[in-house]
């Protein structure tokens, strides 16, 4: 569903994506490790248009956001960039809430504003998802009342209610300390039983080993191991084996 | 001194009402004032902050000679520049009558593009408090660069400009004295204008004491009316 190819980005003369390449199929739960620097943030900004790659192509659905033409990225016209910001959720590790909306006027917003939904409709929703992750008691609060955990689970019921085909998660829990990482966590697992499509850069090997169908392990800017958790895990690859298990040659 | 017109309850009594006509032209002077100078202070501090340097280099340049430089002395120069020239249809359209509106219009406009300038510094300090995250958040969402300026980052914006927009709008209150420069016609006359003709016909400065209190009050109006403001934007942080 979603397909990346040999994609590039440099600030300056630093290179930050060396050539990524990444398959997620339908259904999937796709975790993103690798060490501080190597570019894992930088990979999910592109897919969600908040970076302009430098060459490669990035697919989703059958839709082209861009493709290389004599080196260089050719991003498509905004209508169709636009389709594909629409299938496409994304989690900060900062969760970005509005402060000055409450939890139900954040979950309403996007669909008022961009899917010009009815509002009863959208209250409707947004109560539904709230549900999911647990806060329905918690509508009426504002960001600034809430835990870090209560907030991450809202950015991910907020996120929900454009009911992306994709949903990027960039290091959810970093903020958090391990109580309200395992609350969050949890509502992820929920979302890979519902089979949610999900792109998870994380540091919780743990998680990736338990709910990743494929875990990706990246370094420098490049892809160096992409497998099933059990195979990952068993990696013999060395630089892979350092970064997952401290090991020294 | 001697107080022969408030020791007079008729003479007082007329004198309060010569200068309450007053009264609205320059509340009207200070509401049009803001009505025009926030939006473009704005739009201002908008492209202050945009990415292209051809709207940058010339806004900063803008904002420098307006801040450099005294409000009377734009005043004066831009009402005696526009007067010496040829009245054409598109100053009839942007100035009105040559006589009987241009002055005070004139006067509206300056004070605008003036406090424009201190406005424009005010929002941009706001723009760029507000977080990366928030712009980001807001497009992944699907908004548009209009709706997310609007509904997600303005309202944050006013919140944390909000004391400083009350110090402008208390120094704009002051400031509508400075149309005193400028002679308009009768209906436009600010409470100095009338003031200054009251001192003289009667010799006597009551009519500044007068004076001296309708801007005490205005003041306090504005002041409560900015806190009743930033309070209603105390439920969140
Ligand atoms: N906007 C930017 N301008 C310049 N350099 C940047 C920018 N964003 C990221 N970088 C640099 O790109 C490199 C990769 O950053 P990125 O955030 O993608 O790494 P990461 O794998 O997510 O690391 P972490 O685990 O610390 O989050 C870093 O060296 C970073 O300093
Ligand atoms: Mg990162």
């Amino acid at each position: 569903m979603l397909i990346a190819k040999d994609v590039h980005k440099s600030f300056g003369a630093l290179t930050v994506l060396d050539g990524v390449s990444l398959e997620v199929h339908k259904k999937e739960v796709v975790a993103l490790i690798g060490p501080s620097g190597s570019g894992k943030s930088t990979f999910l900004r592109c897919l969600n248009q908040l970076e302009k790659v430098d060459s490669g192509t990035i697919e989703l659905d059958g839709l082209t956001m861009c493709r290389t033409v004599n080196k260089k990225a050719e991003y498509a016209k905004s209508s169709e960039l636009r389709q594909i910001t629409l299938k496409m959720g994304m989690v900060f590790q900062s969760f970005n809430l509005f402060p000055h909306k409450n939890v139900l006027e954040n979950l309403i917003e996007a669909p008022l504003v961009v899917l010009k939904m009815p509002r009863d409709k959208a209250i409707l929703q947004a109560r539904h998802m709230l549900s999911k992750v647990g806060l329905l008691d918690h509508e009426k609060h504002y960001p600034y009342q809430l835990s870090g955990g209560q907030a991450q689970r809202v950015a991910i019921a907020r996120a929900l209610c454009m009911h992306p085909e994709i949903l990027c998660f960039d290091e959810p829990t970093s903020a958090l300390d391990p109580l309200l990482t395992k609350e969050v966590l949890a509502v992820m697992r929920d979302l890979a039983k519902e089979e949610m499509t999900m792109i998870v850069v994380t540091h919780e090997m743990e998680f990736a080993r338990e709910v990743a169908d494929r875990v990706v392990f990246m370094e420098g800017g490049r892809v160096i191991e992409d497998a099933p958790p059990e195979e990952l895990f068993a990696s013999q690859n060395p630089r892979t084996r350092r970064f997952i298990y401290g090991e020294t040659e | 001194m001697q107080f022969r017109i408030f020791t007079d309850p008729e003479a007082l009594f007329n004198l309060i009402k010569t200068l309450a006509t007053g009264i609205m032209p320059t509340i009207r002077i200070f509401v049009f004032t803001i009505l025009l100078s926030i939006p473009l202070g704005i739009m201002l501090a908008a492209g202050r902050v945009s990415k292209y340097r051809v709207l940058r280099t010339p806004i900063s340049v803008y904002i420098y000679i307006i801040r450099s430089t005294p409000l009377m002395l734009q005043l004066l120069f831009s009402y005696f520049l526009i007067s010496s020239l040829e009245w054409s249809p598109v100053l009839q359209l942007i100035f009105g009558d040559k006589r009987s509106q241009f002055p005070i219009r004139c006067i509206v406009y300056m004070f605008s593009l003036n406090y424009a300038a201190y406005f424009a510094e005010i929002f941009r300090g706001g723009i760029q408090s507000i977080h990366e995250g928030q712009r980001e958040a807001a497009k992944v969402l699907g908004l548009t660069r209009v709706q997310s300026f609007f509904r997600i980052q303005l309202p944050q914006i006013f919140k944390t400009v909000m004391p400083s927009l009350t110090n402008e709008f208390v120094t704009l209150v002051k400031d509508t004295s400075i149309a005193k420069v400028i002679s308009v016609s009768l209906d436009n006359r600010t409470i100095l204008h009338v003031a200054e003709k009251q001192v003289s016909a009667l010799a006597s400065i009551e009519p500044y004491i007068l004076v001296l209190i309708f801007f005490l009050v205005f003041n306090g109006v504005v002041e409560q009316g900015c806190k009743l403001i930033e309070r209603s934007m105390n439920y969140y942080r």
